[in-house]
């Protein structure tokens, strides 16, 4: 039998070539059912689905020149949760299978090696996997839709394919980016534990909330970040070393260019401030990350941001370098480069539509992304219904910058409830 | 239940405010409903332990069979001497660290030269050479010490990257003028023939990655330039 195998994306590369014995770029999605979950049915509506989403049951390999990935041999692992999302995902699994599936009460969680796909992908994966579900368990009837796909049909080749590669504009971008804040704290001891504090919100209120602001939820929430982490600089660096506050957004780029593929197709753009140049108000700050992001996430802003990835690939001479070398440049690249210019992630899934068949076994949904190699801090954000989820993780003891973000989201009259998995 | 400092609801049955660790006030005990189980998942552990149990034996096995038909067809090493060191050469330079979760290069990079001069000790013994300890010797002590010291400085010295390559590429370039000596005193060949020039070649290029260090705008250009997209 000969096994498929796909090249990786062009945003999928670097992630074999950056992992660390103790970090990879993994994220996890998660539903929340109204009743418990049968690890029985889960597991048969994971295999189901295998046909449809040939590109997600992978385990990463390695060819002479670039990483590939390969049909996995085992089947994909329906395990009950761990005390913490995201448990470290061993070089060892992936070449086995880079995708895992848990479940915990009426829970459940599909993780991603990042270079299977991104948010938006997973997203479909994960929908799919809950209509089917919903299905088996239910017997419900379920309207497939763009976004919950139909076990039964053939995957289509526009959803395998690397849009990057048709989206480019040959011109890539240049890029003067100042050094950002590091945010940093005391080490856990429990090594690998990551601190998961989720704050649910209305969606209503806080779209409603962002619009008296002008702006977007993301750009908000965004803004809302810079005001959080700016007195943490303050406290610690006195005001002549302040460096650059900025937030590494992630852009979903089907919503630019016309791609409905299911592998990665995502780009991170950075918005930020100086605090050297004086202090901000709460509408400066919306109003200065609205501007930054209406001028950074156009079309044309990004295709050059697509070819500044592409070109690389293009050239001959860096296509024929052998995989451990590519593997040691980019390596270096992206300690030098990579999480230099940002001090945290915000990814936003947006609001994300299920079927009503689906939507009414749904509490919710929660998209959830690691730490970075760098960044002790990162935070994920989904809406299901009128529901919110924003999610912050952390590698480290302190919870202060939580503790500012939330807070200034309920003194603005938005309520938050928080949930945690630390006791 | 809300945190009366933060202002934000929390889980029923939570101890502290996850926000700000004040305690939450719970009367009737209730207890909380986890989010997430209790179960820590197992340390993976990333060791070549098969590997190096493979490597092992089969290092094992060729020293072995080597040295019983040596000594069967010669009654003594003869060229097997040369294999069997190889092999054990071999062994410590590229299976030992396997037996190891986290190898420290800072121990293991000595232990590695140790290993290179006692072979080439031997094979200068074996040839009835004269040249082990005047040139060598001396060139792998160079080798060993040069390396020893970037590889630690890079280990725990975090700033000044561009000194210490700097720094490593002027002392390569005094090396060669020394490889040099050691050559002439050797095998009594002319002193300076070629030395003088690797080392001008080695110490322009340290002299610029030094300079690169302490001229920031360099140091910028040089970013800049040899950037790569992330
Ligand atoms: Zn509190």
């Amino acid at each position: 039998m000969n096994t498929k195998w796909f090249k990786l994306d062009t945003a999928g590369l670097i992630f074999p070539a950056i992992k660390r014995n103790n970090w990879i770029n993994v994220y996890r999605i998660s539903v929340t059912l109204t009743e418990d979950v049968d690890p029985e049915i889960l597991m048969t509506a994971v295999g189901n689905l295998k046909k449809r989403f040939p590109s997600f049951y992978v385990a990463l390999r390695h060819g002479f020149f670039w990483n590939y990935l390969e049909e996995a041999r085992v089947d994909v692992e329906v395990k009950e949760d761990y005390a913490y999302p995201l448990t470290h995902m061993s070089s060892k699994e992936v070449k086995r299978c880079a995708l895992r599936v848990f479940y915990h009460q009426k829970r459940i969680a599909v993780e991603f090696f990042h270079s299977i796909t991104d948010g938006e992908g997973a997203s479909i994966y994960v929908r799919s996997l809950t209509a089917e579900y919903v299905r088996l368990k239910y017997g419900e009837e379920i309207e497939y839709t763009a976004y919950v796909l139909n076990p039964s049909e053939r995957p289509k080749n526009y959803e395998l394919e690397d849009s990057f590669f048709k989206h480019t504009n040959g011109y890539a971008n240049k890029r003067n980016e100042k050094v950002a804040y590091r945010l940093h704290g005391t080490p856990l001891k429990e090594d690998g534990f990551l601190t998961l504090t989720t704050g649910v919100v209305d969606s209503d209120i806080l779209r409603k909330k962002a619009k008296e602001y002008d702006c977007t939820v993301t750009a908000f929430l965004t803004a809302l970040m810079i005001r959080a982490i700016i007195p943490i600089q303050e406290e610690e660096v006195p005001k002549k070393r302040r460096r650059p506050v900025v937030v590494s957004i992630a852009i979903n780029l089907r919503k630019l260019f016309p791609s409905r593929t299911l592998r990665n197709f995502v780009l991170a753009e950075n918005v930020g401030i100086d605090p050297k140049k004086g202090e901000y108000t709460l509408e400066e700050l919306t109003k200065s990350v609205t501007s930054q992001m209406a001028l950074k996430i156009s079309r044309q802003n990004m295709a050059s941001a697509i070819a500044s990835n592409v070109l690389p690939q293009q050239n001959l001479l860096v296509s024929l370098a052998p995989l451990p070398l590519k593997n040691l440049v980019m390596d270096m690249v992206y300690a030098s480069h990579g999480e230099k210019h940002a001090c945290i992630n915000i990814s936003n899934l947006g609001k994300v539509e299920i079927p009503e068949s689906v939507e009414k076994h749904v509490e919710r949904m929660e998209f959830i992304i690691g730490v970075q190699r760098t960044y002790p801090n990162n935070c994920s954000i989904a809406t299901v219904g009128n529901t919110t989820c924003i999610n912050m993780i952390r590698s480290i003891k302190e919870s202060e910058l939580e503790r500012r973000f939330f807070t200034s989201l309920v003194e603005l009259g938005i309520p938050v409830s928080i949930e945690t998995n630390r006791r | 239940m809300y945190c009366v400092k933060c202002g934000v609801k929390l889980q029923d049955g939570i101890e502290s405010c996850p926000l700000c660790g004040t305690p939450v006030w719970n009367p009737d005990g209730v207890a909380i409903e986890g989010k997430y189980p209790d179960k820590m998942p197992k340390k993976p552990v990333e060791t070549n332990m098969p590997l190096a149990i493979l490597f092992t034996f089969l290092s094992v096995i060729t020293v072995t069979v080597l040295f019983v038909v040596c000594m069967n067809l010669y009654g003594n090493l003869s060229w097997g001497g040369y294999a069997i060191f190889g092999v054990m050469l071999f062994y410590v330079m590229m299976i030992l660290p396997l037996w190891f979760r986290k190898p420290n290069p800072v121990i293991f990079t000595p232990v590695n030269f140790l290993a290179i001069a006692l072979y080439v000790g031997y094979i200068n013994w074996k040839v009835n050479g004269h040249w082990f300890f005047t040139f060598a010797l001396p060139i792998i002590l160079i080798t060993a010490v040069e390396m020893v010291t970037v590889i630690t400085l890079g280990r725990y010295v975090r700033r000044g990257r561009l000194y210490i390559a700097g720094g490593a590429v002027i002392f390569m370039g005094f090396a060669t003028v020394l490889v040099e000596l050691f050559q002439t005193m050797t095998f009594g060949t002319q002193m300076f023939t070629w030395s003088l020039y690797s080392f001008s070649v080695f110490f322009i290029f340290g002299m610029f990655l030094i300079v690169a260090g302490i001229y920031k705008p360099l140091k910028v250009y040089l970013n800049k330039k040899f950037f790569i997209h992330k």
